[in-house]
């Protein structure tokens, strides 16, 4: 048996009772890695993470006050602080499947059950050395967004009959779904279920026919797979998806009730329930929603003041506005030093004041709204921005009202329930006529401008194009059309010129922004797909 | 399921067993430092393996404990994956070396490399777990554990040479490879069984579940627990 260690690893063990750091430190010290840290919470941990590129992390779950093992998982892989090739091992006194199925997006490498002893944390360690090092290639080429290439490297693997073939059927079905191969990848796991029920793999599946847009198909393997695995919470997720894709709110907040009920410490479950029960007209079940988002999000990376906004909204809906002043207060006390945050609360304390009809108040939180605005005009999610429109508009300051939908609209000309919604504020306030001006003159700059961009590009003017359109996306950094162009006209420039090395880092990152707002855009699968095909080219030519 | 809560047992459950389990796990490893520190068979050590064994005995309990709560009111989804089966068992048999060593009991174990199986790994450690050290007390010098594929189970066998079981502990399963007579009117047999038996029934493939069985045909007549997983 080949000797192993974690010779070159540097090691976390985070735990807040100092006799079990003690004790795992001793475990882990015979491995001879490079460094052994120790954390007792979530705050010492990150500040390690931030300093040192930690290759293991040992983490129990429970941690007392502040963030979890799970939080603390999220936060840094959202920091990208963790790298694809770095393990994660969750030690954990309570049944792992609730915290599998519990989590929505980072999942540990590992979970150990209590009590463990050396041998088990040994013999885990090495298992996940192995897997990691199986799958290193894979992880290098994901690390640059090259789908592509990683399930080339799984199919190369699969074919020498691997040990581990279903971690890599996951990470293929998961890639094949990124490039928007979605009829590959049902294929891929419709194999595996003929072979077994596994469960991933129909969940996995239920996702993809989502992203196909085929709810009924989705439905019916989503609740195929709950009747047999009631407790499966992530199904529940994704069926309330599906419900809301297909506008059955009522249906889609029944999901969420049960998703919730069985796994509650999640914010993001709370906030989509809260979200839906909204748009379901339920005040009531949207305002418990919020409470608990805030109430189980304290720690969490996720954490927006956005939510207590939109707390505040509800308890005004149900006329119980002086609540609301005390959830401003709370945005205070919870966000400190947040510039965004204190001009949610600004927003807030100026929808409160106007609901209750205190126009003058209104207008003197509103102006320290807008000198905040000024400062950080990029700093505001979609909803909050209206809010603020909204404000202005009522106190009759219709050009800095302007100005924020102007913003507004450039980021998101194609996005037409925005555009509704605008239009909608602008009538509440009377002023149709200004706001459909404003929104046409906006979203007709921004068609010239690709129209202008596109001309250039058929003109051959390349230079010309590329300049256009990267002075835009600096302008308008989540246009997805936009960013696609600018990604577009400098893979124009690198086929033309053959220097792939120089601009191929610069197409991933607009190609990157695109994918954070719309994961499943087509466009940007054909153009990622165009990038590995110019740089392999390049690759095999320089061979 | 109801969303407005009573008293909320699943939490005080989860709290106060992650108390104990901290409690335990520092308990059980610092046991396990001594008793691997010394590899002479003297009093002391004697006494500390006592310790540790009813340390685990505890554990089982436990965790059959809040398992059986949570598989009963559905809370519990199994966490299916797939593991070599060798290094699994090797695993489990690690974690009672301490114990096999003190009483110098023959261990063996029967498992191909190649045998690869899916199961919750967390919930088939504790029915072993359960076996093992219920089966440390009976046996008189000689234990086995075996794994094969047959007809599309999985099938673990752990043996013993003691006295075998007892009557009441004869474990049956009918057509539907459901248990029949496994309940918890039965004495020292309640929490074990019934958790194996929960736990095995948990693992379905394709409309079959899983089963155990207890037999006396193990070495020279002694105890055999099977588990069959689909």
């Amino acid at each position: 048996m080949a000797i192993w260690s974690l010779k070159g690893k540097k090691v976390l063990i985070i735990d807040d009772f100092q006799e079990m750091r003690v004790m795992l430190r001793k475990m882990i010290e015979p491995l001879a890695p490079d460094l052994i840290k120790l954390a007792q919470n979530g705050i010492e941990a990150i500040e390690c993470m931030e300093e040192n590129k930690i290759d293991v992390v040992f983490c129990d779950y429970n941690l007392g006050k502040g963030k979890d093992g799970q939080q603390i998982l999220e936060e840094a892989k959202h920091l990208e602080l963790l790298a694809y090739s770095s393990i994660y091992i969750m030690a954990t006194a309570e049944n792992t499947s609730d915290m599998v199925m519990g989590a929505i997006e980072y999942l540990p490498d590992e979970y150990i059950s209590k009590p463990f002893n050396r041998t088990v944390i040994h013999a885990r360690l090495k298992k996940q050395l192995e897997k990691k090092e199986n799958l290193n290639e894979i992880s290098q080429a994901l690390s640059v967004n090259n789908y592509a290439g990683a399930i080339q490297l799984c199919d190369k693997l699969l074919n020498n009959k691997a040990s581990n073939r279903l971690d890599l059927l996951k990470i293929k079905g998961e890639q094949l779904s990124n490039i928007g191969e979605y009829e590959k990848a049902a294929d891929l796991y419709e194999d595996i279920i003929e072979e077994r029920d596994i469960p991933w793999a129909y969940l996995s599946l239920g996702k993809v026919r989502y992203f196909q847009q085929n709810y009924d198909e989705a439905i019916e393997v989503l609740e195929g797979l709950i009747k047999e695995n009631s407790s499966n919470v992530t199904a529940y997720d994704w069926l309330a998806k599906t419900y809301e894709a297909m506008n059955e709110f009522g249906k889609a907040q029944e999901m969420l009730n049960i998703g919730v009920a069985k796994s509650p410490k999640s914010l993001l479950r709370q906030r989509n329930l809260a979200e839906v029960a909204y748009k379901n007209n339920d005040i009531d079940a949207a305002q418990k929603a919020y409470e608990h988002a805030i109430q189980v999000g304290q720690h969490s990376c996720y954490k927006k003041a956005d939510d207590y906004n939109a707390l505040a909204k509800t308890l005004v809906e149900s006329g119980k506005a002086d609540e609301a002043f005390n959830v401003v207060e709370k945005i205070n006390k919870d966000f400190k030093n947040n510039a965004n945050a204190e001009m949610v609360a600004a927003i807030t304390t100026g929808m409160i004041h106007t609901s209750k009809g205190d126009q003058t108040s209104a207008e003197k939180t509103l102006q320290d709204a807008l000198n905040l605005f000024k400062q950080n005009p990029q700093g505001l999610s979609t909803d909050i921005a209206l809010e603020l429109t909204d404000l202005c508009l009522s106190s009759g300051k219709d050009d800095e009202a302007a100005e924020i939908t102007r913003n507004l609209i450039r980021n998101n000309h194609d996005d037409k329930k925005l555009i509704e919604k605008t239009k909608e504020i602008y009538s509440a306030a009377g002023k149709s006529d200004a706001g459909n001006a404003l929104i046409e003159k906006t979203t007709n700059e921004i068609v010239d401008i690709n129209n202008k961009g596109a001309h250039l590009l058929k003109e051959g003017k390349l230079e010309e194009s590329i300049e256009l359109f990267m002075k835009a996306a600096r302008g308008m950094p989540d246009n997805i059309v936009v960013n696609l162009n600018t990604a577009y006209s400098i893979l124009m420039q690198m086929q033309k010129t053959g220097k792939i090395k120089k601009y191929s880092s610069r197409v991933a990152n607009y190609l990157e922004r695109v994918h954070k707002i719309d994961p499943s855009n087509k466009k940007y699968h054909e153009l990622m797909e165009m990038l590995q095909q110019i740089s392999a080219k390049a690759e095999t030519k320089a061979a | 399921m109801s969303t407005t809560p009573e008293f909320d047992y699943s939490t005080l459950l989860a709290n106060s067993i992650h108390e104990v389990k901290n409690s335990l796990n520092m308990l059980l490893n610092s046991i396990d430092q001594v008793l691997s520190t010394s590899d002479e068979n003297n009093t002391t050590n004697k006494i500390f393996s006592q310790i540790q064994y009813e340390g685990k005995r505890v554990n089982d309990d436990l965790v059959g404990l809040l398992a059986i709560y949570r598989i009963n009111n559905d809370q519990y989804s199994a966490n299916i994956d797939e593991y070599s089966v060798r290094e699994f068992l090797q695993e489990n048999i690690s974690q009672h070396e301490n114990m096999i060593r003190n009483r110098n009991i023959k261990e063996a174990l029967e498992c191909n490399d190649d045998l690869y199986w899916f199961f919750d790994r967390d919930l088939i450690t504790g029915v072993i777990s359960n076996v093992v050290n219920n089966l440390y007390k009976y046996t008189k010098d000689k234990l086995l554990i075996s794994a094969v594929k047959e007809e599309g189970y999985l099938v673990i066998k752990i043996q013993d040479n003691g006295p075998g079981y007892p009557e009441n502990m004869i474990v049956t399963h009918d057509e539907d490879n459901l248990q029949t007579n496994i309940s918890f009117d039965k004495a020292n047999t309640g929490l074990g069984l019934y958790f194996s038996k929960l736990v095995a029934e948990l693992h379905k493939n394709k409309g079959k579940n899983g089963y155990i069985t207890t037999t006396n045909d193990g070495i020279d007549g002694g105890g055999c627990f099977s588990l069959y997983l689909p």
